[in-house]
């Protein structure tokens, strides 16, 4: 809402001092408004230039193939790496005027998708194949996280920001993994400080990203947490953590989050199941009867909720 | 730094989480590095198939590999690997037939084989060593995020553990099945 009002505090300013009238500006208003009416409508020329563009995607993509054994090094890199950064250039230039914000878009993709396997070739061109696989991934990961990151920096975009997180996620697994910390607690590690790090974009401009984050987040503690409680005494902790995550659900308003924990929960209940009341008849009306108890509770707190609080 | 922290905690704890756990886990086998004596024992483990079933055992200071071949065509006996932990070497281990003159087993058949290049005293087969070292195998224990990447060069490793000290042994390159510990080597005096 304070970014709304903002910008109505903004136009306002700019009328002021343009000397315009009101209803010049809700004329422009209008016009803006069915030119986006119009625009959200099946347009076969859009959809057109994508499919155009995926073919000359797919035809470089199969001429480069069918080439590649006879391209010496440096053309392998150039029509890789190379072409990568250049749509990357060309997209920091276009990202200048608004008019042209899906070309951006699209070329940044295609630049965050290029440049890394552009970096492998290099790699594997200037190291040879036998190369220490972690070392170059940390190599391609960690240019891309810096550029990624400095684009963010100026740029602000969704799509870069989902690039940071993506790069940032690759190098810090890719170093614990050479290092060879622990799994378990590496997920666990990192799934929460994922999730802490998708937490703080919830206010910002930046929400539609956060969903795939929450869920990777997730998938990343309930993981660990099961490797490290997986046939242990204290693996009925798997429950608890499921209960916090549920918790937290409710906290963040996250249907991913409660969707993943409910999965995990569910999968839970299933191997208890299986281990201990494989043909017992009253676990599974015991369940129906604890499932019920938790709904009145809710139910009933719900109540004194509205009533009290 | 104060002030931002407090307008976004979560952002900075979940940055500041990662850079604390680079210092634990590459601190811990730092630091017990120094601490902790370095492992003194020399261990021996097979690279055992499901077809061919082998046990060994020390008869008079000498090594000998007992096997036995559960399969229907002659099979070779499974190879046995010595691991030198002071200077980090892996050596296959070479075998001399007592009476037979191939180093076949004929399908449902037990041979005997001696083990060359090694004298001791005893193996032990438990898993902790006299020093207090532990045999841990690391297959399946690295992330696999990028299964196209990784896996080989890890997963081919062993590696023995002791307070926070780990020491790493790699395995030859040929080797694709998993490896049995098979016991620390007791020096005879």
């Amino acid at each position: 809402m304070d970014h709304r009002k903002q910008a109505l505090r903004q136009i306002k300013k700019i009328v002021d001092e343009n000397n315009l009238s009101w209803d010049e500006v809700s004329k422009t208003l209008q016009v803006t408004a069915q030119n986006k009416t119009e625009g959200s409508a099946f347009d076969v020329s859009e959809m057109l230039a994508y499919i155009g563009g995926i073919f000359i995607f797919a035809g470089i993509g199969v001429y480069t193939t069918m080439f590649w054994g006879t391209l010496p090094s440096l053309s392998r890199i150039a029509l890789t790496f190379g072409s990568g950064f250049s749509c990357y250039c060309i997209a920091l230039g276009l990202s200048q005027d608004l008019k042209y914000q899906k070309v951006t878009q699209a070329l940044f993709l295609i630049s965050a998708i290029l440049q890394p396997v552009g970096l492998y070739v290099f790699v594997r061109e200037v190291y040879g194949a036998s190369s220490n696989m972690h070392l170059a991934t940390l190599f391609v990961f960690g240019i891309m996280l810096a550029q990624q990151a400095a684009t963010f920096w100026q740029k602000h975009l969704n799509l870069i920001l989902f690039m940071v997180l993506f790069f940032g996620l690759g190098f810090v697994i890719t170093l614990f993994d050479y290092l060879d910390s622990n799994t378990k607690y590496v997920l666990m590690g990192l799934g929460t400080s994922l999730f802490l790090i998708t937490y703080s974009l919830t206010n910002t401009p930046y929400k539609p990203v956060i969903g795939f984050w929450y869920f990777i987040a997730n998938i990343m503690f309930l993981g660990g947490a099961w490797q490290w409680l997986y046939n242990t005494p204290y693996e009925a902790v798997f429950a608890v953590f499921c209960a916090f995550l549920i918790y937290l659900s409710i906290i963040t308003k996250s249907k991913t989050i409660l969707f993943t924990t409910t999965i995990g929960l569910l999968s839970y209940i299933g191997r208890y199941t299986i281990l201990h009341f494989v043909n017992s008849v009253g676990w599974p009306i015991s369940l129906i009867i604890v499932g019920a108890a938790f709904i009145f509770l809710s139910g009933f707190a719900f109540k004194i909720k509205k009533q009290y609080m | 730094m104060i002030n931002a922290l407090k307008k976004n905690p979560a952002l900075y704890i979940g940055l500041a989480l990662p850079l604390l756990m680079l210092l634990f886990f590459a601190g811990v086998p730092f630091i017990s590095s120094l601490v902790v004596e370095a492992p003194k024992y020399n261990f021996i483990y097979s690279i055992t198939s499901y077809q061919v079933e082998g046990k060994l055992r020390v008869v008079d200071g000498k090594l000998e590999l007992d096997a036995y071949n559960r399969d229907n065509h002659p099979k070779e006996p499974p190879p046995v690997y010595l691991i030198d932990v002071h200077s980090k070497k892996n050596t296959k281990l070479n075998f001399v037939l007592p009476n037979e003159d191939r180093l076949l087993i004929p399908p449902y058949e037990h041979r005997t084989f001696i083990v060359e290049g090694i004298s001791l005293k005893n193996l032990d087969t438990s898993m902790i060593a006299p020093d207090g070292y532990q045999f841990t195998s690391d297959n399946h224990q690295n992330l696999d995020i990028f299964p196209f990447f990784f896996g080989g060069n890890r997963s081919n490793s062993l590696s023995i553990s002791k307070s926070g000290r780990i020491e790493r042994f790699q395995m030859p390159r040929e080797i694709y099945w998993n490896p049995t510990f098979e016991g620390w080597v007791i020096p005879s005096q």
